[in-house]
């Protein structure tokens, strides 16, 4: 096949099954793995926009057209898309965050034709409407306001993220803040859909019961017309070095205090950035580590602990969050949590710990990739955010290389006070009607 | 404990053995499912278990409290070895059954297994760990304020089932939850325990004979025993609209769920209304996210759910527009539900929804671990052992006329329970003035009254 170039290939697993990276003409790349375990296949499109190619005024733009990207195209009616797949027995989905956004289809080995022909269709003659701006926009308001407004969790995350970026566009919300969305308007999605969904902005993974021949074929045929575009080179910009700490207080509709902390971590290509997820998953991951088992199951200070380091192009978090039992005020959590990092950063993990953390994480990993979705979400992502889909199975090497003195090294330089940032919600009591912020970011200290 | 008991226990165990056999990935998983959930915390059968009154959140209680220290090992052992081993294990009690649960790569299974036998057969029952556990479950509650979800389903469910078992929560209250104590535990594991009341499974990359000698080496004191399970009550029918407002203050939002009660899974109206409720709200293109979201943007989700398990469930659509759009929403979603008992499916609607219906099933048995979830539930709820295998045929065979002798039968427009999570004084007024609840009852509760 002349139209397609075979870019790459690698084992995925140990099973037999391949992973391989073609490239059309056009630019559109194609990663196919042929996995006939279950009579399914997963078809996603992984597009290289997201939040973080926004800019202020208008946040919020690159979800808001995820939901208008189910809307009417040329040669389907508005709700046929959706409706030839649920006829075919298939679910479809899309979700954006700040490096890209995905498009996700579901559905019976037998309707992989249907898949192609619908995805590349909206990838090329998507047809935009005032009224379905008007009616997505309500849409997204709703998911807003379940997800923000209305959530306390959803409502810190946000200010974390606010308060811990101050120049690179992980400052906003992949949402957007609420004024925007009421004020993006047709022209700024259709500037949106001319400029960055484009094949050779965009990765098509397949995965399941597939022949590879076959698809390979298809999609030569239904993208292989669409034309490349010019895609703007995404800006370079670097978060300035935080430091001192920030700590914001809010008066919340909760019973106890909840905190959320952020320590600046590496990106997601960094060495580092695996480290830091296990250095994470040492010291909060489980119910044997050393600050849950003290302050969760031990001393009963936090009802809750949880923790991630965000997955992003470039440096984003460590996230913490933490609620209080009653009795219990944050500035003692964080003050005995404070205590469990400095010992830890003076002296490192333990092999022991390293050991049964490495253990987790090496479960996690396997159990990601049990279904064809889950196969194809790993690859996509790792081929978006890191710009190879074969650093996926780098992750079980790397993790298993990684030594006590690695992971210290780490400690010390990312875990320091003045990378943090602190989301403190407290208890605002029956009379309270507004949130209101009783700290800032100038440094005050926790 | 006698041999012959144990002996006898193991067999029932491997008799009964349910097993999804899946080489693809390094992964293992051993399932131990008791056939009575927190229904058995009303039930005569509970009540008996406890050593006195039946007491809500037991069952819950006792299970979790299971891995708090079990053999030899404390709480701390137990976590750290099976931290050790990157294996994972899980208690989770529900209305209907219990699970037991360990999962590891395979090189670490059998030492996985070996803990969990530990944990289901011989829980030491610690002291410290039972008020250590009390404290997290009253902890738990404290968060719940903060779910609107979770206390919509919550005052929902306590409204429609009454005093009968699903109405009651499975972590029970916070009175109920300090009520409780260690020798009903003990009691409830004594009684509940039993090979008769237990269904083994595996799943991943295990084979029969392997899954056989673990049982053997590592369950071979599980006691004989009977099955606990015993008839769920169904409630007692209510009629007329019945709006419940969950009071919290500062919502921009409110979390809407209007239903009623459901036919029984057994009930031969289950499959033909199933088919018409997904028709309703069960996909993207449905009538009811068609209308709510497509057309008017008023909520982000919007759906319909008919449920099922051992007992009666309930039907339900779910909504959750702006404060502003409650009354509006609550409106048109009346006027669909009424529309939809009244007339039926549209033109289209039955072929499309059966055929959805038939070829999306392969996702719900798309992994051994899929396949072993819903055998086991099947046995549970004592459904034939091929309904997920003939699912696909019985779904072509509804028929236009068994979708309205259903319709006819069980829905009852008239008798909905309309739950609302919101600011009261934001909706209330509104929806005081809707024509379709110019007669409803209605009810306002803190949001922290349960």
């Amino acid at each position: 096949m002349t139209d397609v170039t075979l870019v790459s290939e690698q084992p995925f697993g140990e099973g037999g099954l391949v992973s391989r990276l073609y490239q059309l003409k056009n630019g559109l790349k194609v990663l196919l793995l042929r996995d006939p375990s279950a009579p399914v296949f997963a078809y996603q499109t992984w597009f290289s926009v997201g939040s973080r190619h926004e800019r202020e005024g208008k946040t919020g733009i690159a979800h808001l057209f995820e939901h208008l990207m189910f809307n009417e195209t040329q040669n389907l009616p508005h709700g046929e898309f959706d409706r030839r797949f649920e006829l075919a027995g298939g679910n479809t989905n899309a979700a954006t965050w700040v490096d890209w956004t995905y498009y996700q289809d579901d559905l019976p080995a037998s309707e992989l034709a249907l898949a192609v022909s619908l995805e590349s269709e909206r990838m090329q003659n998507l047809l935009l409407r005032e009224r379905q701006v008007e009616t997505e926009r309500g849409v997204v308001i709703s998911e807003r306001q379940m997800r923000v407004d209305d959530d306390v969790d959803g409502f810190m995350s946000e200010e974390l993220f606010r308060l811990a970026f101050t120049t690179h566009p992980y400052h906003w919300p992949t949402i957007g803040w609420m004024q925007d969305i009421r004020n993006l308007s047709l022209d700024d999605c259709e500037r949106f859909y001319r400029t960055y969904y484009a094949p050779n902005n965009a990765t098509v993974v397949v995965a399941g019961d597939i022949d590879e021949s076959q698809t390979l074929a298809l999609i030569v045929k239904h993208y292989g017309g669409i034309g490349a575009q010019t895609i703007p080179v995404t800006e370079v910009i670097v978060e300035p070095v935080q430091t001192e700490q920030r700590v914001v207080r809010f008066r919340k509709p909760v019973l106890t205090d909840k905190i959320l902390m952020g320590y600046k971590s590496p990106a997601q290509h960094d060495p580092d950035h695996l480290r830091m997820e296990l250095l994470g998953e040492i010291l909060i991951g489980s119910a044997s580590s050393p600050i849950y088992r003290d302050l969760v199951i031990e001393k009963e200070i936090f009802s809750s602990l949880g923790g991630s380091v965000t997955p992003f192009r470039d440096p984003g978090l460590w996230e913490i969050s933490a609620s209080l039992h009653r009795g219990h005020g944050a500035d003692e959590g964080l003050a005995l949590f404070d205590q469990h990092i400095a010992h830890f950063v003076a002296h490192g993990p333990t092999a022991e710990q390293l050991d049964r953390a490495r253990a987790r994480m090496l479960t996690s990993f396997y159990l990601s990739l049990k279904t064809a979705h889950g196969k194809a979400s790993s690859l996509g992502e790792s081929q978006t955010t890191l710009g190879d889909y074969r650093e996926l199975w780098r992750v079980p090497q790397i993790l298993r290389s990684i030594t006590v003195a690695d992971l210290h090294a780490v400690a010390q330089r990312y875990l320091r006070p003045e990378l943090r940032t602190v989301v403190i919600a407290e208890p605002s009591g029956e009379a309270s009607d507004e949130d209101e912020a009783e700290g800032d970011d100038d440094g005050a200290e926790a | 404990m006698s041999t012959t008991q144990t002996a006898s226990g193991v067999s029932t165990l491997i008799d009964g053995l349910i097993l999804e056999e899946n080489h693809d990935l390094p992964l293992c998983r051993l399932q131990l499912t008791l056939r009575v959930g927190s229904t058995s915390d009303q039930t005569e059968a509970g009540t008996a278990a406890s050593g006195g009154p039946a007491k809500m959140g037991l069952c819950n209680f006792a299970s979790e409290l299971q891995r708090r220290g079990a053999g030899v090992r404390t709480r701390a052992q137990i976590d750290e070895t099976l931290d050790g081993l990157g294996a994972g294990l899980s208690i989770v009690c529900w209305h209907d059954q219990v699970l037991y649960e360990v999962m590891s790569l395979r090189e670490h299974f059998d030492r996985a297994v070996e803990i969990l036998a530990d944990v289901v057969l011989r829980p030491t029952y610690p002291g410290d760990e039972s008020e250590r556990l009390r404290r997290e479950l009253l902890a738990n509650l404290d968060d719940l304020r903060d779910d609107d979800s979770g206390l919509l389903h919550r005052f929902f469910s306590r409204a429609l089932y009454g005093e009968t078992p699903y109405g009651r929560p499975v972590s029970g209250t916070e009175d109920s939850t300090l009520a409780l104590d260690l020798d009903g535990a003990h009691a409830w594991h004594r009684h509940h325990i039993v090979a008769g009341n237990m269904i083994a499974g595996a799943a991943g990359s295990i084979s029969q004979t392997e899954v056989e000698s673990l049982l053997r080496r590592h369950f071979s004191q599980v006691p004989a025993g009977p099955r606990r399970d015993e008839v769920i009550p169904s409630p007692p029918k209510r009629t007329g609209r019945r709006v419940l407002i969950v009071d919290k203050p500062e919502r921009t939002q409110s979390q809407i769920l209007i239903g009623q009660l459901a036919p029984h899974w057994k009930d031969p109206s289950w499959l033909p209304l199933h088919v018409s409720t997904v028709a309703f709200g069960g996909t993207f293109t449905a009538r009811l996210m068609d209308e709510v979201r497509v057309k008017r943007g008023l909520s982000y989700g919007a759906s319909a759910r008919l449920g099922n398990g051992r007992g009666q469930r309930s039907l339900y659509a779910n909504v959750f527009p702006s404060a502003e759009q409650t009354a509006e929403t609550v409106e048109l979603v009346l006027r669909l539900y009424e529309e939809w008992a009244e007339k039926g499916l549209r033109p289209g609607e039955l072929d499309f929804i059966r055929n959805y219906l038939q070829k999306s099933h392969a996702f719900t048995v798309q992994t051994a671990d899929d396949r072993l979830g819903l055998r086991t539930r099947l046995q549970v709820c004592d459904m034939p052992l091929d309904h997920e295998k003939t699912y696909p045929a019985r779904v072509a065979s509804v028929t236009e006329a068994d979708i309205a002798q259903a319709m006819k039968t069980w829905l009852t427009p008239d008798d909905l329970l309309i739950t609302i999570v919101a600011t009261a004084d934001a909706v209330l007024p509104s929806l005081q003035k809707l024509p379709g609840l110019r007669d409803a009852e209605f009810e306002v509760v803190p949001y922290d009254s349960f």
